[in-house]
């Protein structure tokens, strides 16, 4: 142990030679990010998995619209918010990663409920967003699709309503996190 | 047609006379219009959630000082709150582009997402 590390969670000083002066018992009951919990390991292997198709995943979405050079409509904004959105999908993965291991450790169910609330509210919104803006840029009006099948509401207008609901079931998860 | 319109018309045929005008003035329309009502409803809810989540954490950290707290409720509030009155306040007050309001409206998803990531790693010590 280094002298930069930082103190335990009860504020214990480490002394030189990297031995806790307190009782080591009771420092395992109250300092659970101690030591790894059993099956950590296998947790963070399989959260590193799940992340890396999410991940995989949002490259494929953005791929059509970041290799292109002009959309429609509103061309000027589309790269940049394409760009936006990956930036928003990857610091929220980076946030439901870290609640994910904190549940795998501490085994803490408010954690679970806000990470995935804060999951829901930025990495699912912004694949909704490219999800929208790949298949506006593929397929150009996506609305006829929807009208071959019987439902002939905008588009854009379904994706807002899905956007909004998955909102509100992020904010949801969040405050009842904070409740618990 | 869309089902909407035709359940409408279908009661309209069925009562004979009441629903008529309706389906008369809405017509294709019908379901946009519900759908659009739901969707400002939805908005609504969403930010008046979002903004109570927010005041809650903010009043917490009032309460306790702690700074993760006030890093995580201003998160919130941006991931929110800002982002979806600036979206709708810019797109449909201010008639500004759709593309440029949503990119403004990721733009504060992103800062609230950044300072939510501050309050994970923040340690409580001061710099």
């Amino acid at each position: 142990m280094t002298t930069d590390d930082p103190p335990t969670d009860d504020g214990v000083q480490p002394t030189d030679d990297g031995v806790q002066p307190t009782d080591t018992s009771t420092a395992d009951a109250e300092t659970p990010d101690a030591l790894p919990s059993p099956g950590s390991e296998t947790s963070t292997t399989w959260l590193g998995a799940v992340g890396g198709w999410v991940l995989f995943a949002l490259v494929l979405a953005a791929a059509p619209v970041l290799t292109q050079g002009s959309y429609r409509p509103g061309p000027e904004t589309r790269l940049p918010a394409t760009i936006a959105d990956v930036v928003l999908a990857v610091v929220g993965l980076a946030i439901a990663y870290h609640a994910l291991r904190a549940y795998a450790r501490n085994d803490d169910r408010s954690i679970l409920l806000f990470g995935g609330g804060l999951f829901l509210l930025t990495t699912v919104q912004a694949f909704l967003d490219l999800t929208v803006v790949t298949l506006q840029t593929t397929f150009g009006v996506v609305s006829l699709l929807l009208g071959g099948i019987g439902f002939s509401l905008p588009f854009g207008l379904v994706f807002a309503g899905v956007g909004e609901l998955v909102d509100i079931l992020g904010l949801v998860a969040v405050f009842y996190a904070l409740l618990k | 047609m869309t089902p909407l319109a035709s359940v409408a018309e279908f009661a309209a045929a069925s009562t004979a006379v009441p629903l008529q005008p309706v389906v008369g003035q809405v017509g294709e329309s019908l379901t946009e219009r519900v759908f659009l009502y739901a969707l400002f409803a939805a908005f609504v809810v969403s930010v008046l959630l979002g903004l109570f989540v927010s005041v809650r954490v903010l009043r917490g950290y009032r309460e306790s000082g702690e700074r993760r707290l006030l890093l995580f409720g201003v998160g919130v509030l941006c991931i929110v709150f800002f982002s979806k009155t600036t979206n709708f306040l810019l797109a449909s007050a201010l008639g500004l582009g759709t593309g440029y309001a949503e990119l403004i409206a990721t733009g504060w998803r992103i800062l609230g997402a950044l300072l939510v990531v501050n309050a994970i790693y923040d340690t409580g010590d001061p710099p």
